[in-house]
This record gives C-alpha cells, sequence and structure tokens, in this order.
C-alpha cells in the first residue's frame, strides 16, 4: 500500500513539512531586527512618530513592526499612507469614521476643539461641498457653495482646475482658500489665482469672494511664475495666516532644459493674507534676504521658518511674518554624516530633526522656545546577523496616536 | 475517504512526469540563473577594484555589501520565467485534468463515472490533486531559496555578504508575491486563487452538461466575478468609495467565499444529474 501511494505520500508529506517550517520561520520573523533606543530625554514628544526603513517602523516606545511585502492586501487599508505632512487625516478616519465615509480623500480638511470641517470641490469645477461636524454632539451638516469663474477673465478656458488648499473657521465664517488654474488666452502660460471664499457657517451662504493673488501672463514665453502656498505644517490645524511663495522664473531660450544652470530667477516675492482681516503683505527685504540665502519656507504658530534641510549642519531661523525680523536667534542642528539623509519636520513648538549622525540613523528634538533638546533617539540593531543600519536612511513618519 | 484518496493519487500520478519536469526545469534555471548573476556581478565589481584601485573591504564600505535580492535583479526574468512557466502549466492542467477523462485514450471518464461512489468525490480529488501541485512547487521554491542562500555564502566574499535570513531574504525578492510572508497575503492569494480554480471547474462541467450554451454561462459567470473583484478592488485603491477599504476586502471575501459555495454546489448538481459521459 505504502509503495504504491508513494508518489503522492512523498510530494504530500515533504511539500507540507517544507511550509510547515516556512510558516514557523515567517511567524518567529515578525519583529524586525531593529529598535529605537532612547538616548535623552522624554518620549512623550515622540508620541505618534515612527521611523521607518529596512522594512520597519520603530517607535520610541519600544514597539515595532515589519512594513512592506503586502500586495493583495495593500488598497485595502482604511488609513492614507502616511507621509511627512497629511497623515494627520489618519486621526480623523479613525476618531470620526462616519463622518469620513466616503470622503478620505477630500481635498481639505480642517479641525478644533468644537468643529471638523471638510471641503472638497465638485467634478465640474464650480461648487465646492463642505461638510461640518459639530463636536459638541448636533451632528454633521452640508453646504454646496458656488465658486464660479470670473467669466471675463478665465473666457471659456480649454483648461482650468480648481482644488480647496486650505480650510478655517474665524468665528461664524469658514474661509476657503481655492487655488485656480486655467490656460491663458493665446497659449501662453497658465494663470493662477488663489481666491479666499468666506462663506457663513449656519446659513452657507457665500458672503464674499476675496482674490488674494492672480499670476499676470509674461510676454516673453520663456517666463513663467510659480506659485506654493506655504499653509500651517499641521493640516488640520487653525492658522489665522496663509503666505505664498512667488517666484518668476527666466528660462535661457526655447531648448533650455529645466535644470538648474539653465533658470534664472527673476523675481522672487512671499505674499502674506490674514483671513480676518484680509490683509495681504509682501514679506519685506529683511525676510526675502534670508530666504534668498537658499532656505525653504514653513509655515507654524503664525511664525515663518525658513532652513535647508539638504545643509549638512543646517540652521533653523524663525522670522515674524510680517517684519521678516528674526524672532530669535537661529538654532544650529547637529552636524549630519550624510548630508541630502535629513528631514526636518515642525510640530506643536517642536523642532524633530531626522538625520545620520556618527553613521547612525538618529533623530533629534528640540523645543524651539528654550532650544533645548528634549529628546535624542537612535536606530539599533537588535540581531548582529541582520543587516547594518550605518548611513541607512529611516523615514520620519507621523503615523498617529 | 478510501476512495477519495485512490482517486487523488490517481491524478498526482497522472501529472507525475508533467510535474517532476516542471519542477526541474525551475530548478536548473533558477541556480544555473543565480551562478551567472553571482559571475557577471563579482566579475563587474573586480573590474571596478582595479580601476579605482580598492580593496574588497574599501569597496565595500564606500558601496555596502550585495545582498542576494540585488543579485537577482540583475537576472529577473531567469527567476521569474520559470515560475510564469510553472503557473501556464497548472492553469491549462485545470482543463486538461477533465477533458483528457473524455478526450484521452479509451475515454477513461466511463469507468470514473461508473464508480459506485459519490461522483462528487471525483471533483474534489482534482480540485484536491491540483492544490497539492500548486503547494508541492511553492515547497519547491523555497527550497530553491534555501540553496541558493547556501551558493551566496560559498561564492560570495564575506567583505561583500549581507546576511539575511531565508524569510528575509524571500521578502527581498519579488518572488514574495507567491511565497508570501505575511499569513493574510497567503490567505488573499491561495484563496482567491483557489475559488478561481473552482469557477474554471463549474465551467468546465457546464460545458460538459450544455455545451456550447453551458460554456458561455461559465465564462459569463467567472468573468462577472471576476470583473466584481477587480472593481472592488478598484474602489479601494481610489479611496472615494463609501465603503471603507476594509469593508471592501470584507465584501470581496465574502463574495468569492459564496462563489466557491455556489461553484461545488452547482458542480455536485451537474456531476450527479447532468454530466453524462
Amino acid at each position: 500500500m505504502r509503495r504504491r501511494y508513494g508518489y503522492s505520500i512523498g510530494l504530500a508529506v515533504l511539500s507540507a513539512a517544507v511550509l510547515a517550517a516556512y510558516a514557523g520561520a515567517a511567524g518567529s520573523d515578525s519583529n524586525p531586527p531593529y529598535k529605537l533606543v532612547t538616548l535623552e530625554g522624554s518620549t512623550e514628544a515622540m508620541k505618534g512618530f515612527v521611523l521607518e526603513g529596512l522594512g520597519s517602523r520603530l517607535s520610541a516606545d519600544g514597539r515595532r513592526e515589519r512594513t512592506g511585502s503586502l500586495f493583495l492586501s495593500a488598497p485595502f487599508d482604511d488609513l492614507i499612507q502616511p507621509d511627512r505632512y497629511s497623515s494627520e487625516r489618519n486621526q480623523l478616519i479613525i476618531a470620526h469614521r462616519s463622518f469620513m465615509r466616503g470622503h478620505r480623500q477630500d481635498e481639505s480638511f480642517y479641525r478644533d476643539g468644537n468643529f471638523v470641517i471638510g471641503a472638497d470641490m465638485d467634478d465640474s469645477l464650480s461648487s465646492v461641498k463642505i461638510r461640518i461636524l459639530d463636536l459638541a454632539g448636533s451632528g454633521s451638516k452640508e453646504f454646496t457653495v458656488p465658486v464660479r469663474a470670473n467669466a471675463a477673465k478665465a473666457d471659456n478656458p480649454l483648461y482650468q482646475d480648481k482644488t480647496v488648499l486650505d480650510i478655517q473657521r474665524i468665528e461664524n465664517r469658514i474661509h476657503l482658500l481655492v487655488r485656480g488654474q486655467h490656460d491663458s488666452p493665446g497659449n501662453g502660460p497658465a494663470i493662477w489665482t488663489f481666491t479666499d471664499y468666506i462663506v457663513d457657517k449656519e446659513s452657507g451662504e457665500l458672503l464674499q469672494a476675496e482674490e488674494i493673488y492672480q499670476t499676470v501672463p509674461d510676454p516673453d514665453p520663456y517666463t513663467e511664475t510659480s506659485v506654493e502656498l506655504i499653509a500651517e505644517v499641521r493640516e488640520l490645524e487653525p492658522s489665522s495666516s496663509v503666505m505664498l511663495n512667488v517666484k518668476t522664473i527666466k528660462r535661457k531660450g526655447p531648448d533650455a532644459a529645466r535644470s538648474e544652470q539653465d533658470l534664472v530667477l527673476k523675481d522672487w516675492r512671499i505674499i502674506g493674507y490674514d483671513y480676518a482681516s484680509g490683509d495681504t503683505w509682501d514679506l519685506p527685504k529683511a525676510g526675502m534676504d534670508r530666504l534668498k540665502q537658499g532656505l525653504a519656507p514653513r509655515l507654524h504658530e503664525g511664525k515663518l521658518y525658513a532652513f535647508n534641510e539638504r545643509n549638512a549642519e543646517p540652521l533653523i531661523h524663525v522670522l515674524d511674518t510680517r517684519t521678516g525680523e528674526p524672532l530669535a536667534e537661529p538654532l544650529k542642528l547637529d552636524r549630519s554624516g550624510s548630508a541630502g539623509l535629513r528631514s526636518i519636520r515642525l510640530e506643536k513648538g517642536l523642532i524633530y530633526d531626522n538625520l545620520i549622525l556618527n553613521k547612525i540613523p538618529t533623530v533629534v528634538v528640540y523645543e524651539e522656545k528654550t532650544r533645548k533638546v528634549v529628546y535624542r533617539g537612535a536606530v539599533e540593531r537588535t540581531d548582529s546577523d541582520s543587516q547594518s543600519v550605518d548611513y541607512q536612511y529611516f523615514q520620519f513618519n507621523y503615523y498617529g496616536e | 475517504m478510501k476512495t477519495y484518496l485512490k482517486l487523488v493519487h490517481l491524478e498526482i500520478y497522472r501529472f507525475r512526469l508533467v510535474l517532476l519536469g516542471l519542477m526541474a526545469m525551475t530548478s536548473a534555471i533558477q541556480l544555473i540563473g543565480l551562478q551567472l548573476a553571482m559571475r557577471d556581478r563579482l566579475q563587474a565589481i573586480r573590474g571596478q577594484l582595479t580601476r579605482e584601485g580598492l580593496s574588497l573591504a574599501q569597496y565595500a564600505e564606500r558601496y555596502n555589501g550585495i545582498p542576494l535580492g540585488e543579485i537577482w535583479s540583475h537576472r529577473e526574468s531567469w527567476m521569474t520565467f520559470p515560475i510564469v512557466i510553472c503557473i501556464g502549466g497548472i492553469g491549462l492542467y485545470i482543463f486538461l485534468i477533465w477533458y483528457r477523462d473524455w478526450f484521452g485514450r479509451s475515454a477513461f471518464v466511463y469507468r470514473l463515472l461508473m464508480l459506485p461512489h459519490s461522483r462528487f468525490l471525483l471533483y474534489v480529488s482534482k480540485f484536491t490533486a491540483l492544490m497539492t501541485f500548486v503547494f508541492s512547487l511553492f515547497a519547491l521554491q523555497i527550497g530553491i531559496v534555501a540553496v541558493q542562500m547556501t551558493m551566496y555564502r560559498l561564492r560570495m566574499p564575506d567583505e561583500l555578504r549581507v546576511p539575511r535570513t531565508l524569510v528575509d531574504t524571500i521578502r527581498g525578492m519579488d518572488l514574495v508575491l507567491f511565497i508570501p510572508v505575511r499569513l493574510h497575503e497567503f490567505l488573499l492569494v491561495y484563496g482567491f486563487g483557489s475559488v478561481f480554480v473552482l469557477l474554471l471547474f463549474t465551467t468546465i462541467l457546464m460545458e460538459r452538461s450544455y455545451r456550447f450554451k453551458g460554456l458561455l454561462a461559465g465564462l459569463a459567470y467567472t468573468a462577472g466575478t471576476l470583473m466584481l473583484v477587480a472593481w472592488m478592488w478598484a474602489q479601494a485603491e481610489r479611496g472615494t468609495a463609501l465603503l471603507y477599504p476594509s469593508e471592501l476586502l470584507a465584501a470581496a471575501i465574502a463574495l468569492m467565499l459564496l462563489n466557491a459555495a455556489l461553484s461545488l454546489w452547482l458542480g455536485r448538481w451537474l456531476l450527479r444529474t447532468k454530466v453524462a459521459a
């Protein structure tokens, strides 16, 4: 009997044995061979943050898990892939599951102690759907607010796009910052508009549409203006103002490649806008001169931060958004062991510096006010047989508390 | 039970030469492929060492070590080609495992359908045999990676070697799609694959029962199910559907389970009442 069926029995038993051994090995391999070790300070500042690299996700409180290796199941995660600044939205998905149902990917959200507000442009680009969740318990309501293009200026463009970039609530008014883009007459470069649509929170009535800025097409076909929004780095947090980073770039000629050498910066402005008063202003020379040292501007808690992550030893400048004057001495960060492998993040008055320090992936957290290091941690290998962490870049992400 | 096991053995035995052929082909191509990939990579490194006047230790410090997965990436097709052939071979045999009984020598189906046991045993034994083929190839692939790791340890200089466990090595290769390292991925890949086999079995039995009309109905049923699952997947990926992705996954699993049950019931009913020699 056994000899007669030997082939089948052998095949089944051998396969089952290999699969069982593999299942055992895969099961015991669920923890990555790395951990984030606290070297200084408290892990409180690292709550919700993770380092991701070498197939692992590491938290300061000792939690660690494998990442990757997902294929069929990859799109079936309710949470949005956390990245540098947008993952706060995952907290909304967890806390307000029914409010966020079908709206995970809406363009913009706002949250304060009383309300969560979401807004999304409709497909025809003629109206914005606003949804308000009252956290005091009176449920949610929806409004559809028309956002018409200025017919005289747009003149039925062939291409146009509109996006709600920012939402703020000032007392009983909701401010929607909408970026519009349409082609200019005569096939010139695209025209960008930034408009603040002010809506009554109770009735949903559009009270005012305040155009903050619009690009003017340059007659020179090789000159282009780009506008980038500088909003509060924490997507959902209230902020009384926003800024626009307006750069006019000239290409050297029609065939010039868009490499750094072929582009000349003709004009650079940082325009501030105050939601409550409707004031706009240009960042004065003092601030612009500092930014022209090759620094990137960020807005956080009403202050303008300027730094360059690519510098081996970056300085964090903190400027007044109206005067451009420094609010404090620049903060000097540690010298990175590998320029380019660094990310800086601002959150709740803290500065998170993710860098390679003495070959090792390290996170240092500074308190902006006092300049003190409140946390310092480094990635450590727990198994000497596994890949070394030397010069390995770990992404610093907000994963949610 | 004894009849069922005998039928399973019969099906495995009938496919033994093809299965052994697939196994031999996969082992030969993947092992030779790695040998060639390592030879090419080491030759390139030696050339670079001579040009730049570096020692192996200096090279490793400057460029890091070379993991097994990276060596494979230079001859990826040598790894994937045999897998595609195996999938194609098993896929084709889903049809042949039935049709050879009708159209093979001496119309074997006469004898099978006359057995004094439930005809559904035929269905289950053929399905079991196919799953045995799939999982034996799965096990073989794990074995091949283990052998490749040994080849890598023997051939690659210490300075360039990146130590990895078997699971970690598989995780770092595209192969992980076919040999998942996560249980839920394994259940999804092989669960959905099994239901697909059941849907094709139903299509074959419908064709045997109602000929061309049955074939059309079976194909429409299979295609409809797959399209529905693909639509759910696309909805989850777009992220704008009313259902959350986890709910869409639950719905897709429920749909596949429902289809598995329907296929089994339909297969049993067709074999009992409609299928004739």
